[in-house]
């Protein structure tokens, strides 16, 4: 809070209050003149006939009184009139104030400082709020790696103040972008030319976004030394066992020491470690998992004589399933598929059992798109009953004509003029976009029609064959076909935890599987809030928000579990702050701007009448300033 | 024979207004008038020349007619020209005490020290054969209270007598108490005004009139400490004792520097006044004593001797 006496502050309100007894008791007691009785007046009626004739400005001191308690009376009613000046040209009676709440935002610009956040909060209530006209109104805008809109406009002083004041820093990356359009959108409701950035710009230079606004800046940035941990996961080695890497990184030019700690299942392992921006501590370990899931959390502990700026990005969480082998269905059918994943290590196929959970379906079955369940499943020359209307099939043969290399079931392959029997056709009727209203991606297209299609909803994978490779090229000449097959089992070793984990970051939780379907979870913050989250039919819990590093604890009927929840972004982390900002249009530089608002003179006038009055009632009663006596 | 023999022997108890010790020192004193204002009645102060006392004078050469008893016949032997001793002349002098009874003086012990100061000057007179009136004025215009013109040691109880018997309160000015004086006195000399010359009239015409009576004006300006000194802050009303009039100050404090300026200036221009008629003034504090006024103040003054 501001230590300025304002009326918006309880505290000085409440002292204000306690000044007015005095006030009056004062008042009452000036307008008692003591009597004092002496033997004439004849000296004392020469002396003040004297005094008023001979002294200067004479009539205006004669009443010196009135008009002191005049100037009181003026100054109080100029105050009631709440008198303002204007503040930059451009300013109208609009103002938003976008304030950025990022993680970088958390960070001390000194050791054992107030956060930028609340260096932020403290300009902006002592040069916007304090001192604002009545005729401007100001809305709070917040962007962490989304923007929200915190008050709308208002010229409530409470209001905003009160709206300031609930702002946290969300640990998270910034959206700047995000903020500039909500700014632009609130241009519908008010007219304003100018909008209060009040940030650390810690984000990208480059912003897509026209500026249809100028842009003043509170730029609470500063060159500070941080470190922090910047990327983790863990990948699955041939060993059967997880290769977990870590990096972490400095933005100091010396080197920082600091201690690094990895906690699992109750062991503290530790390593004292120095790094700098050119110096990253980059490690590779491995770690075995038996039975059940392994947590780690890491903890950077910085050395005593070491300034650490952000606190948030020094811990991260890993969790780490237990490793199995893949569980492939292949329907009988489908030889070739059989043989190729004969080659495939770690992987567990079958052709008979459909009663077990697999990992992976390759079917050429229709029905199987809803009798057997997998988080990936291909199915060959099956034309999925939402698209029948719009893809049929002959046996007339048709060739490629393009594929997307970067899709993960595509990539090391070349299917240039590939020979397939099977000929999907596209309805005269159809187009592309059906396709794509349907949730369905083509990534191999054909001369009449689409070849493969991939349909992703929530964490499952479906891939459509429209032909059967056994009756193409495909799998008599080339390698395609299973280098193809092999990277169907990535994919669903990857959508299993079979090959990667990539742990949660801040921002939203990652979808959480197998829950069960249409049920109420608890989910429990680090920040020790809670709420009630619903799955989906499909029994997944997606779109808990994470603004915060630490473990939230997910509970329901049938299980309870945590998550951990780290930083991990290298830009936070930096906290280097862009010196311009480049818009697609032009270019602002970042540097602070003081901007300045309509600023009211209410409360400095009624303080100086306050003033005045005091003077005066000093004035009137002071002793004598000493004289030599007779 | 002293003062205190007469009262002894009359066995009548005086009125204290004096202590024993002050009477005994002013009765070793005189009044030391600066002109000769006087009543050509035989006396004690020495004069001009041409006196029959025993105090040399001058000489001055015969004439025809003179007194030849008078020829200083050492000198005639020596030059064989004759010359005439010349003696001083001892004439009685009347000492007017006038003291101010108006309200004004009724403050902060002024008037008793008026009255203190106006026994010792008397007992002065008497114990130096001087004639020694007084009156005081303050009441009503008219007549004033008097201490008709007495001579010699038994008027000592007479004089003592009337200074405590004077009643104070009043508010006549002291131009008019000059005035009616002026009725009621007869004869030259030396005249004492005991007053705090506080008033809104003129002093001027009242002084004129005193000396082309022939009376030497002393004038003893009698103030309260608070009045040379007032200690006064913030709004004050100040009122008037003898006219009950009201005057309003705000931040006295700031005044008080010109209070003094105007006091000490008010006083140099009685003393201007005094002067200007072969006169002395003099301002005293009525927290001094009347041994420190008298026998200190008067007398390194040239006042008494």
């Amino acid at each position: 809070m501001s230590f300025w006496p304002s009326f918006f502050n309880p505290m000085w309100g409440l002292l204000a209050l306690g000044l007015i007894p005095p006030l009056v008791i004062l008042y009452f007691l000036k307008l008692k003149r003591e009597q004092k009785e002496i033997p004439s007046l004849v000296l004392w009626q020469q002396v003040l006939d004297d005094h008023r004739v001979n002294a200067p400005f004479q009539r205006f001191r004669r009443n010196i009184l009135l008009w002191l308690q005049l100037l009181v009376l003026m100054l109080l009613i100029f105050a009631l009139m709440q008198p303002f000046s204007r503040g930059d040209d451009d300013f109208a009676s609009y103002v938003p104030i976008l304030i950025d709440n990022s993680a970088s935002m958390g960070a001390s610009n000194v050791k054992g400082g107030p956060t930028r956040l609340e260096l932020v909060k403290r300009r902006i209530r002592e040069k916007v709020l304090d001192d604002l006209a009545d005729n401007t109104q100001v809305c709070l805008v917040t962007v962490s790696d989304k923007a929200t809109l915190n008050t709308a406009f208002t010229n409530n002083k409470r209001e905003l103040l009160r709206g300031l004041e609930k702002i946290t820093v969300k640990e998270v990356k910034s959206n700047f972008e995000d903020g500039m359009r909500l700014c632009k959108n609130l241009g519908r409701q008010a007219d304003f030319n100018r909008v209060i950035v009040a940030s650390d710009f810690n984000f990208d230079e480059r912003v897509k976004f026209s500026l249809p606004f100028e842009i003043s800046k509170i730029n609470v940035s500063k060159d500070v030394t941080n470190m922090g941990i910047t990327a983790l996961n863990a990948r699955r080695n041939e060993h059967g066992m997880w290769d977990v890497f870590i990096r972490v990184e400095s933005n100091s030019s010396t080197l920082m020491g600091a201690k690094i700690e990895m906690t699992g299942d109750g062991d503290l392992v530790s390593e004292n470690i120095k790094v700098s921006q050119e110096n990253v501590y980059k490690v590779s370990f491995k770690v075995g998992v038996e039975d059940k899931a392994k947590r780690l959390r890491f903890r950077i502990v910085p050395h005593k004589n070491e300034f650490d700026a952000l606190a948030t990005d020094n811990i991260a969480y890993i969790t780490l399933k237990p490793l199995r082998d893949l569980k492939i269905y292949v329907s009988p059918g489908l030889v070739s598929f059989q043989r190729a994943i004969r080659f495939i290590k770690g992987v567990d196929a079958s052709s008979s059992d459909r009663d077990v959970e697999y990992d992976l379906v390759i079917s050429n079955d229709k029905k199987d798109i809803l009798e057997l369940e997998a988080r990936t499943r291909l199915f060959v020359s099956v034309i999925p009953d939402d698209i029948k209307n719009i893809l049929s099939m002959n046996d007339e043969g048709t060739m490629v004509v393009d594929w997307m290399k970067d899709s993960p079931l595509l990539e090391h392959i070349v299917l240039t003029d590939l020979l397939l029997g099977d000929n999907p056709v596209m309805d005269e009727s159809a187009r592309i976009d059906d396709f794509g209203d349907r949730f369905y991606e083509i990534l191999v297209d054909g001369q009449n029609g689409p070849l493969v299609l991939k349909k992703q909803i929530d964490d499952r994978v479906d891939y459509f064959l429209m032909f059967d490779p056994q009756n193409s090229d495909l799998t008599r000449y080339r390698l395609a076909f299973p280098i193809m097959v092999y990277n169907l089992t990535q994919v669903a070793m990857g959508s299993s935890g079979l090959d990667v984990v990539n742990p949660s970051s801040t921002g939203v939780l990652s979808p959480i599987n197998q829950l069960a379907n249409a049920s109420e979870y608890k989910v429990k913050f680090p920040d020790k809030t809670s709420r009630v989250e619903k799955t989906n039919d499909s029994g997944v819990l997606r779109g808990v928000p994470a603004d915060h590093v630490g473990l939230y604890e997910i509970s329901g009927k049938d299980k309870t579990f945590t998550v951990g929840v780290s930083l991990f972004d290298a830009k936070e982390s930096s906290l280097v702050s862009v010196k311009k900002i480049r818009f697609k249009e032009n270019v602002v530089s970042a540097e602070d701007s003081k901007p300045q608002v309509n600023q009211s003179y209410w409360p400095m006038l009624a303080l100086v009448g306050i003033c005045v009055f005091l003077t005066e009632w000093w004035f009137y009663q002071r002793r004598p300033g000493g004289y030599d006596a007779v | 024979m002293n003062a205190l023999s007469i009262l002894a022997d009359k066995k009548r108890k005086l009125p204290q207004i004096l202590s024993s010790a002050t009477m005994a020192k002013a009765e070793r004193l005189k009044v030391n008038a600066a002109r000769r204002f006087s009543n050509r009645m035989q006396g004690e102060n020495l004069r001009g020349k041409g006196g029959t006392s025993t105090e040399f004078a001058d000489y001055r050469s015969y004439t025809a007619g003179d007194d030849i008893r008078n020829v200083d016949w050492n000198i005639f032997s020596r030059l064989r020209k004759p010359y005439v001793k010349q003696f001083h002349v001892e004439e009685q002098t009347q000492i007017t005490i006038l003291i101010d009874a108006s309200s004004s003086m009724m403050f902060d012990g002024k008037f008793e020290r008026a009255r203190e100061i106006a026994a010792a000057i008397g007992i002065m007179g008497l114990f130096n054969q001087e004639r020694v009136a007084a009156f005081a004025w303050g009441g009503e215009h008219g007549p004033l209270p008097a201490l008709t013109p007495c001579a010699g040691r038994a008027s000592l109880r007479k004089l003592l007598n009337f200074c405590e018997g004077i009643e104070g309160g009043g508010d006549l000015a002291i131009e008019q108490g000059v005035e009616d004086m002026l009725y009621q006195i007869k004869g030259r000399g030396i005249i004492l005004i005991l007053s705090d010359f506080l008033t809104t009239g003129e002093l001027k015409p009242s002084f004129n009139r005193l000396y082309a009576n022939g009376l030497e004006i002393m004038g003893l300006q009698i103030l309260s400490p608070e009045e040379i000194n007032p200690d006064l802050t913030g709004d004050v009303r100040l009122i008037d004792c003898e006219t009950r009039g009201e005057l309003d100050i705000s931040s006295a404090g700031n005044l008080i520097n010109l209070y003094q300026e105007y006091r000490e200036g008010y006083a140099k221009y009685l003393e201007s006044l005094c002067r200007q008629r072969s006169g002395r003034f003099m301002t005293v504090s009525s927290h001094d004593t009347v041994e420190q006024i008298v026998f200190e103040q008067m007398r390194r003054k040239g006042w008494v001797r």
